[in-house]
């Protein structure tokens, strides 16, 4: 899959480009507004990552200028600068979702993998890791053929980490698509909710699917 | 006067002051000369008619006594040496039948106006100046024996000399006066003026003075006088706020300093170790994640600051939608309720059904949300905590009680500030940054409503927060300005 970044500080967009290959995609960098929309127009990408700050012509400008052509591409806006209404305009203007600077990379992927599931292609109706099974039609999880006792909020949480087996999702991301808690709460709650999840799909068995990667936050993943 | 700089206040008191009082000499001086001038101008004209009748009465009652006559005429200079009256009488042919001696010389016939009837009240005088430099006023009447050639004429003169002289040395001493008068009005007008206005100069020499580094000094007020002491007290007013701003800024500034100093801290001392020597890959994961933990803080008292700062700006504008208050409620306790569950903290939530308020949803659930939290760390196990939405007029209630340890009555009315603690000693992993009521409080206040803390140690402590609707905002917005 092939991104655009569009960063004009440049230790930021190698981490972004660096990230985003070892992730599986193919990403383009430019640094700047006019050559961000000569690449949009040139070929074509799957999402881009678009920084509001931008010499010569700021991502807002960017943006515009790419759906009054018609683009639409998804779009997710990097900002320094976190005001409201910075992120009502930038939603308005046709952005697909907002992070604030600084962000966590996990945090990045996460909401790059929930926007190009937004596009077209539709999501998976189940998701098998190892011996789990999250039917995410019947709202169901079985494991190892048993079927997992899971209150709705637990089986919300198993199915957003099985949608996204082998990434890494940070507490911020669960908490704001798991409890819809879009502030940036104590995480510490959200361990307690995995642990209480783990308790029920991981702890009666031998093999172990719930991750904690440590400053990152949580995936779910089968022993390589 | 128009453009630059105006004249100062002393300035124009005392040209008010000395013009006033300059006036009000020259005005009175001047009135009491002409009094002076008009008296001594009416004793000399009653006095020339009152001579002329007497000479006309002898000339009409005893014609042909001459020596009588003569006698008056000339003994007069003798009777009243002071007073200089010389008199002539002609006969009707026009010659001179006697006259005070040395008269022609100065006063010729021919210099005398026409006789005027002695009965009416204006008889006709005449002033004038001799050549020898004196000054006369000159009467004629004509008089007695009415034989068949016609009436005598007589011709009188008073000298005015001595009062001219007099009132000339009066005036002079007047310009005397009126100057002196002039230069002590304006000296004492100065005074006056500097004198009143010293306060106003005290006040300003101590407004000169502050600085941010004595911002203690204040204005005293005991002495002042009435008018001054209410500018003195706004201004001691605004020093005591503007103090108080600038040790909360400073404190707040060395707050952060300090927040910021321990994660970076870490950080450095972190990397520094982990590069000191060579280490397994495992180690260097588990520093990584360290390394991260720490940036998550940063992250985080970057955010709140921001959060802070841009609550205050007028210009931040929250946007509201309908809220289900109890479901939205529900929700937070539900993300927390676990967490309280561990801590054996029962967490319930009471609203009335149905009901609903427009708010800003994210502010909303981070204030609820931080005061559940709050609330949960400090219950002990076996404690409650109940989360509860009232209904008010055009306004929505929401407390957050716990059962919990409870805080000291010195931190309740500091415990909204920033960076404020109520136990020092508390760490940041668990405690944050001590920012959470303040931004709960920002959030409240963004709504048009404000936070409320009542605790009581051992007890628990209840936080009741007052969110009000946009209209009544409004309404209120507009009674202030009104």
């Amino acid at each position: 899959m092939r991104l655009l970044i569009v960063e004009d500080e440049p230790k930021t967009a190698a981490y972004l480009k660096k990230g985003l290959s070892e992730n599986g995609f193919v990403a383009d960098v430019v640094h700047d507004g006019d050559q961000a929309i000569a690449f949009a127009e040139a070929s074509k990408y799957e999402l881009i990552v678009l920084d509001i700050m931008l010499p010569r012509r700021n991502g807002w400008s960017v943006l515009e200028h790419l759906r009054s052509r018609g683009d639409h591409t998804p779009v997710i806006c990097l900002t320094a600068r976190d005001a409201v209404d910075d992120r009502v305009k930038g939603l308005r203007a046709g952005a697909d979702d907002y992070l604030t600077k600084p962000f966590a990379f996990s945090e990045l992927l996460a909401r790059i993998h929930t926007v190009l599931r937004r596009s077209p292609q539709r999501s998976p109706d189940s998701v098998r890791v190892s011996d789990l099974e999250v039917d995410l039609t019947k709202q169901r999880a079985t494991r190892g053929g048993h079927r997992l006792d899971l209150t709705p909020k637990e089986f919300l949480l198993l199915s957003l980490l099985a949608r996204n087996a082998g990434n890494v999702l940070s507490r911020t991301v669960i908490a704001e698509q798991v409890w819809d808690m879009n502030f940036d709460c104590d995480t510490n709650v959200v361990d307690v909710h995995v642990r209480r999840l783990r308790s029920k799909v991981d702890d009666p068995f031998p093999q172990k699917l719930i991750r904690t990667v440590r400053g990152v936050g949580y995936s779910l993943k089968a022993e390589d | 006067m128009t453009t630059g700089r105006q004249r100062s206040i002393a300035w124009q008191l005392s040209v008010w002051y000395a013009g006033s009082a300059f006036l009000l000499l020259a005005g009175g001086t001047g009135f009491l000369y002409f009094v002076l001038a008009r008296s001594f101008d009416r004793e000399n004209t009653d006095y020339l008619t009152e001579k002329t009748r007497t000479l006309e009465t002898l000339l009409r009652e005893r014609p042909g006594e001459e020596a009588t006559v003569r006698w008056e005429v000339e003994g007069e200079s003798v009777a009243h040496p002071s007073i200089r009256v010389l008199s002539r009488v002609l006969a009707p042919n026009g010659s001179v039948l006697v006259q005070t001696s040395g008269m022609s010389v100065d006063l010729p016939p021919s210099m005398f106006p026409e006789p005027s009837n002695l009965n009416s009240e204006d008889a006709q005088t005449k002033d004038v100046q001799t050549h020898s430099g004196k000054t006369y006023r000159l009467m004629a009447a004509n008089a007695g024996t009415p034989d068949a050639a016609g009436p005598h004429t007589l011709q009188v003169a008073i000298e005015l000399t001595f009062e001219k002289d007099l009132l000339a040395g009066y005036r002079r001493q007047l310009w005397i006066v009126l100057g002196a008068g002039l230069a002590a009005a304006i000296w004492i007008g100065r005074r006056i003026a500097v004198r009143g206005l010293r306060p106003l100069s005290d006040i300003s020499q101590t407004v000169r003075l502050t600085r941010s580094t004595n911002l203690s000094s204040r204005v005293a007020i005991e002495h002042m006088p009435a008018e001054v002491q209410e500018l003195a007290a706004t201004f001691n007013d605004m020093l005591d706020r503007l103090s108080g701003s600038f040790e909360r800024l400073s404190q707040f500034s060395s707050d952060i300093a300090h927040e910021l100093r321990t994660p970076v801290n870490n950080l450095r001392g972190e990397i520094d170790l982990a590069l000191s020597r060579r280490r397994t890959p495992e180690e260097y994961v588990d520093l990584l994640g360290s390394l991260s933990e720490e940036c998550e803080h940063l992250t985080r008292l970057i955010d709140s600051l921001l959060f802070l700062a841009r609550a205050e700006q007028p210009a931040m504008q929250i946007h509201r939608e309908d809220l289900d208050i109890g479901r939205e409620l529900g929700l937070v306790c539900e993300f927390y309720e676990p967490a309280a569950t561990e801590e054996g903290v029962r967490l319930s939530v009471k609203a009335p059904s149905g009901l609903s308020f427009p708010l800003d949803r994210t502010l909303f659930q981070r204030a609820v949300g931080n005061l559940v939290q709050n609330a949960v760390a400090h219950t002990p196990r076996d404690g409650e905590v109940l989360v509860e939405a009232t209904d008010g007029n055009d306004q929505l209630v929401v407390s957050v009680t716990d059962t919990g340890v409870g805080i000291a009555e010195e931190h309740l009315s500091r415990l909204f500030d920033r960076f404020y603690r109520a136990d020092p000693a508390r760490t940041r992993n668990r405690g944050g940054a001590g920012l959470g009521l303040a931004i709960v409080q920002s959030i409240a206040r963004l709504h048009g409503g404000k936070a409320q803390i009542a605790s009581q140690v051992g007890r628990g402590t209840r936080v009741t927060l007052t969110f009000a609707s946009a209209a009544a905002v409004e309404r209120l917005g507009t009674m202030e300005t009104r």
